[in-house]
């Protein structure tokens, strides 16, 4: 057993072996209880060789993925929707606040007419002052 | 009947992960590279169909989603892995041989490891690496043997440190 894996090893360094002979080989080197090196390197790509994975999907079974430009327009298109309720929000918070503060401008200015009207009452009065011959005809006549 | 995919692309899963696996040494970011490579595939399975080396495509499309990988995680040179070769103790991941074997297939330059790889542990032939590589068939030849070399010289720099030890 040692002759023929010391054949192949030789036949291995130098370029030589078939596949078959490789495979063969590693066969020697795995069954035996030899300590070397080489056992234990070749124990390892065997090792490699063995993995596999189960946990690869079949594309046709795989949900498509979301490519990058569908995320950016997700994304652009969240962020106009978001930036477009808020402005609206901002305009009608400012229309509301200038309605409130023209009603308030009015009410004052209905309250000081009420209170300036309210104060000229006082000059009906003398509402017949600008009538002077109606109220004093008759001295005129009298003259006469 | 089989269709070109389940015939051709499906079967190269498991080559591809041991792979995109020997490079990026993270099982996850292997399979998360395979898998993103056959959905490329089953895409352009069409096209896939007409081209002259399919599976030369397909390690091509592996190699730039590992790269990726590397991207993520700030590892900048696909070959330049020195200062992330793994031992044992850093991971339970891997056995004391596998990760062996690991830190010799990550000190080749990337040719020669890519060859190595294929002939060592996928048993391929040099008509079929040359495929996979998308290489001429005397450059696998010349990249096998000179990583063969480098496998016998790492052997004996063992055999020679061992008595120190």
């Amino acid at each position: 057993m040692k002759n023929r894996r010391d054949e192949l090893l030789g036949k291995y360094w130098k370029g030589e072996s078939s596949l078959e002979e490789e495979k063969e080989l590693r066969q020697i080197l795995s069954v035996s209880d030899d300590p070397s090196p080489e056992r234990r390197l070749f124990l390892g790509f065997q090792e490699l060789s063995n993995l596999d994975n189960p946990g690869l999907v079949h594309p046709k079974h795989k949900r498509k993925p979301i490519h990058t430009w569908a995320r950016w327009a997700a994304l652009l298109i969240a962020f106009l929707t978001l930036s477009w309720i808020t402005y609206q929000h901002v305009q009608t918070t400012a229309e509301r606040k200038a309605f409130e503060q023209v009603m308030q401008a009015f009410s004052m200015i209905q309250e000081n007419m009420e209170k300036g009207t309210k104060e000229l009452s006082i000059m009906e009065e003398f509402r017949h002052l600008n009538k002077p011959n109606e109220v004093f005809p008759l001295i005129e006549k009298h003259h006469e | 009947m089989m269709s070109f995919f389940e015939a051709n692309i499906w079967p190269l899963r498991n080559k591809l992960y041991r792979l995109a696996y020997s490079w990026t040494k993270d099982k996850a970011a292997a399979q998360d590279a395979v898998q993103e490579v056959l959905s490329k595939a089953w895409e352009r399975r069409l096209s896939l169909q007409n081209m002259d080396n399919p599976t030369g495509w397909m390690v091509k499309c592996l190699k730039t989603e590992s790269l990726k990988h590397f991207k993520h995680v700030k590892k900048m040179q696909f070959g330049d892995v020195e200062d992330s070769i793994v031992t044992p103790q850093e991971t339970e991941d891997y056995s004391v041989y596998l990760s062996r074997a690991l830190a010799f297939l990550q000190n080749l330059p990337e040719k020669q490891r890519d060859v190595f790889h294929l002939r060592e542990i996928e048993g391929l032939t040099y008509e079929e690496i040359a495929e996979f590589l998308c290489l001429p068939l005397e450059q696998v030849k010349v990249n096998l043997h000179r990583a063969r070399k480098k496998l016998k010289a790492h052997l004996m720099n063992y055999h020679h440190e061992k008595p120190k030890r």
